[in-house]
């Protein structure tokens, strides 16, 4: 399994890159276009999705771990709206169930990277040279790992479970972002803003908390909603590979993992937390995107 | 042969006879962006002529319509744009509904465009040769050995000196006077019969700006016609036989050079004419009424601001190197001494390179000298450590060339003020203090409390620029060093903000360090003048001495440079005193 949407890795913009986002940034604010049609039905997946997450009992009342065993492998119907696995449990409860975890680790992972990059990135761009090769170097060689081999790694040493997950795909993503978060950096502090809050006398912390810091990730939070769908992504694959969290949990991964043996005959197993995934994953792109457009003012 | 003009608008004047038919001919030409009730039109009803050997100027402000005329001459206007005329001609061919393919038989080889900044026009991938060689490619102009020699003509033919080095190197190898000469060749490369100049000089240093001129002028005296759009009336005068005035899309005034110039029909001529600030101006005001400045209690000229002989920032022998990115250390600023008094305005005028921000930035102590010491009412300055220069920042403010990069784009007008009154105000005072003081601080730069709320993007670019004098004022400095300030703005807001900068300094008694590339603007404003060339002082003095009896070679190169505006201001000035 490889890793859908890479083409969104942050890993292809380079150094030269974010010296623009600032300038675009500004022509961003001015632009208020009406919410797309692709955006709106975003937020509603998305809601749908918060909701299962936070209260699963309202979408689907029933027990997501109920074994009828007299009901398995059924197909879609009225009483199984999606459908039910060889144990005979209902798809679609177990499926909004599993969005809290998912969730979870998608947001959990993200937050980790960028928390990560954020620090990284902040003290390589504003560290002295010495800070900024070791940094670099660092993050150079972390680079060249794939994500997911960064992952399988830390999920051999610690065994799978959630947080684990949350560890390896949130470290495994960080060195993207801090490459991005130390070019804004460096670019930001030369802007003459910066330059402007210096010669008014404001100490150089506040000038950093005040301008450099939220002006170098501003950008990044946009980048980061893509981050949160492709982090699912991993973890699901993660979990494919039986090295995500363990079956009888409704986390998305793990029922694509259980469903593959079925897959010929019950495809609904597959398809349905299949579709969850990149439903979920499409609509943080989108959205990620329009916040990026709406930031950045670029074309899109 | 009719008037160029049929419809009687003010301003508009008989013109004599031309030379040859017109090849050019515009008639009621009107562009509009934007669909049904949300078109507007950006060109209302422009009507001209040209010749072929003649220059036509189109002088206006931002938003006047002059580009977008200019554009519409070679099918550029964009999407969305509506384009009508009576008339739109070129030697009698209609170009009028040209599609996107027979316009891009017309551009390059009957209608050659010079744009503004050679930096962006040019692609930094592909060398000057092959970016000159272009239009002739895609005109399918020769065979590549006759191409790659036109090359070396046209570049011999814009003053390029060896042409065979330069056509083989990239645009970022060469300097801005050269790219600009560059992109020239590859307009005239074709020898079009039309040339369309952009606003060709305005990133371009005075020497530089001279030579570019004298190009455009010498292929007009080899029988192409130039369109000229500028906003500098001194450029115009230069080069042009006939001037359009245009505002908010409409013609205001069309005539011979000379004539509107020397004698402006319309009151808005004669305004962008006294805007103009140069040694004429010295004292005078440039704008007829400073809109809203409720601060003027003393409107009467005085000779000169009050300068009291206590140097409050001294530089002695300031030295700074730059590592390139080649590795070589370059000396940008070398042995420059100056002293700057209370309430006085020293100026400091050079070329691009001449190491004069590097000088504001040594003033300011952003950078620290490699050698050399700046000192602050006596004190060290340079060599002080950061904490310790820290609380006395704010005697000194600054003023930028770009207002809107240095405010934070996350921030509002009242953020960005609040931020610097809190300097001012300590202990901190509370939300309504640094509000008071704020309002305060609008209303001293001639703007209100309405627009607080506002972020600097939704400001005209004259209200940035004041924003950013209110912030660099709001500690109460001693000094504000200015950066160019005035350097992006057209005429008139230049003017404005000119005159409330002088205001300023009779009123709150700062001085100014004041950076400019202009030598106008600097012959305006200050008291002495500091002539900065390649990180040295040339020369120095009284302002009038320096500018009137330079005895540098250089400076009197850069005067001399100068185009000057014909006519002598001075009783115009009197003559038609608006209220």
């Amino acid at each position: 399994m490889t890793t859908p949407g890479s083409t969104t890795t942050p890993s292809t913009a380079g150094p030269a890159g974010p010296a623009t986002l600032t300038d675009r940034a500004r022509a961003g604010f001015a632009s208020a276009r009406p919410p797309r049609l692709a955006t709106l039905l975003s937020l509603a997946v998305l809601g749908f999705v918060a909701v299962a997450a936070l209260a699963p009992g309202l979408l689907a009342p029933g027990d997501p771990t109920a074994i009828r065993l007299d009901q398995a492998l059924q197909s879609p119907s009225a009483t199984h709206l999606l459908g039910t696995d060889q144990s005979g449990r209902d798809l679609y409860t177990r499926v909004v169930h599993g969005a809290r975890e998912s969730l979870t680790i998608g947001l959990g992972a993200t937050a980790l990277a960028m928390a990560l990059a954020v620090t990284l990135g902040v003290a390589s761009g504003l560290g002295g040279r010495v800070t900024d090769r070791v940094i670099g170097g660092a993050l150079e060689v972390a680079f060249a790992f794939p994500v997911m081999l960064l992952a399988l790694l830390l999920v051999a040493v610690r065994g799978p479970s959630s947080a684990t997950l949350v560890i390896a795909v949130g470290i495994g993503s960080a060195p993207g972002y801090a490459r991005m978060v130390r070019g804004q950096v460096l670019a930001v502090r030369r802007e003459p803003y910066v330059e402007a809050a210096a010669a008014l006398g404001h100490p150089r912390h506040r000038v950093v908390l005040q301008h450099v810091l939220p002006n170098a990730v501003r950008p990044l939070l946009a980048i980061a909603t893509l981050g949160v769908g492709q982090s699912i992504v991993w973890a699901s694959g993660l979990a494919f590979l039986g090295m995500g969290v363990a079956p009888p949990s409704p986390e998305w991964g793990a029922l694509l993992e259980a469903g593959r043996m079925y897959v010929t005959t019950a495809w609904w197993l597959e398809v349905v937390p299949g579709l969850a995934i990149v439903a979920v994953a499409v609509a943080l792109t989108t959205l990620g995107r329009t916040l990026q457009q709406r930031l950045e003012g670029a074309p899109s | 042969m009719t008037l160029a003009l049929t419809d009687a608008a003010p301003g508009t004047r008989t013109l004599p006879e031309r030379r040859g038919t017109p090849m050019l001919r515009v008639e009621n030409l009107r562009v509009g962006f934007g669909r049904g009730a949300e078109r507007t039109e950006v060109v209302r009803g422009v009507s001209f002529e040209l010749s072929p050997g003649r220059c036509l100027a189109v002088v206006g402000e931002s938003g006047s319509g002059k580009s977008v005329t200019a554009r519409t001459l070679v099918g550029l206007t964009g999407r969305g744009s509506h384009v009508r005329a009576d008339r739109l001609e070129l030697d009698g061919a209609d170009l009028l509904g040209l599609g996107e393919r027979a316009w891009r038989r017309v551009r390059g080889r009957r209608i050659g465009m010079v744009l503004q900044d050679a930096l962006v026009s040019l692609d930094p991938f592909r060398t000057v040769g092959a970016e000159i060689a272009e239009p002739l490619r895609l005109h399918r102009w020769g065979s590549r050995s006759e191409r790659a020699a036109r090359v070396l003509e046209v570049l011999e033919e814009v003053g390029v000196p060896e042409p065979g080095l330069r056509a083989r190197q990239r645009s970022d190898e060469l300097s801005g006077g050269l790219r600009q000469r560059a992109l020239i060749a590859s307009a005239l490369a074709l020898d079009p019969r039309l040339v369309i100049a952009d606003e060709p000089t305005t990133a371009l240093d005075v020497t530089v700006q001279a030579q570019v001129l004298d190009l455009l002028a010498a292929s007009k005296r080899r029988g192409t016609a130039v369109l000229l759009i500028s906003h500098d009336l001194s450029v115009v005068a230069r080069l042009a036989d006939e001037v359009c005035v245009m505002r908010d899309g409409e013609v205001l005034e069309h005539g011979l050079t000379e004539e509107v110039l020397r004698r402006p029909a319309h009151p808005y001529t004669r305004s962008l004419l006294d805007a103009v600030p140069s040694a004429a101006t010295r004292g005078a005001r440039l704008a007829p009424s400073t809109p809203g400045a409720r601060l003027r209690a003393t409107p009467a000229p005085a000779p000169g601001p009050t300068v009291e002989e206590r140097p409050v920032l001294t530089a002695t022998d300031l030295v700074k190197r730059f590592r390139g990115p080649d590795g070589v250390e370059r000396t940008v600023v070398d042995g420059v001494s100056f002293e700057l008094a209370a309430g006085e305005t020293l100026g400091i005028v050079g070329e691009s390179g001449s190491g004069k921000t590097t000088t504001a930035r040594l003033a300011l102590a952003l950078l620290e000298p490699d050698g050399g010491e700046v000192l602050l009412d006596g004190a060290p300055w340079s060599a002080a450590s950061p904490a310790e220069r820290r609380p006395r920042r704010r005697r000194v403010g600054v003023v930028y060339q770009d207002p809107l990069s240095s405010f934070d784009p996350r921030w509002d007008v009242a953020r960005v003020l609040a931020d610097a009154a809190a300097t001012d105000l300590e202990p901190p005072r509370g939300p309504a203090a640094v509000r008071a003081r704020s309002v305060e601080l609008l209303e001293q730069v001639g703007l209100g409390a309405e627009h607080l709320a506002r972020h600097p993007l939704r400001l005209s670019g004259g209200q940035r620029q004041r924003v950013a004098i209110a912030r660099a004022l709001a500690p109460r400095p001693d000094v504000v060093v200015c950066d160019e300030p005035v350097s992006a703005l057209d005429v008139s807001v230049q003017a404005q903000v000119l005159d409330l900068l002088t205001d300023l300094q009779r009123s709150l008694g700062v001085a100014y360090l004041f950076i400019s590339h202009d030598l106008g603007v600097i012959h305006h404003l200050s008291d002495r003048v500091l002539v900065m060339k390649d990180g040295h002082v040339v020369e120095e003095g009284a302002t009038e001495e320096v500018l009137t009896a330079p005895r540098h070679e250089y400076t009197r190169r850069l005067l001399s440079a100068l185009p000057a505006l014909p006519g002598a201001p001075g009783p115009r000035r009197e003559a038609h005193d608006p209220r």
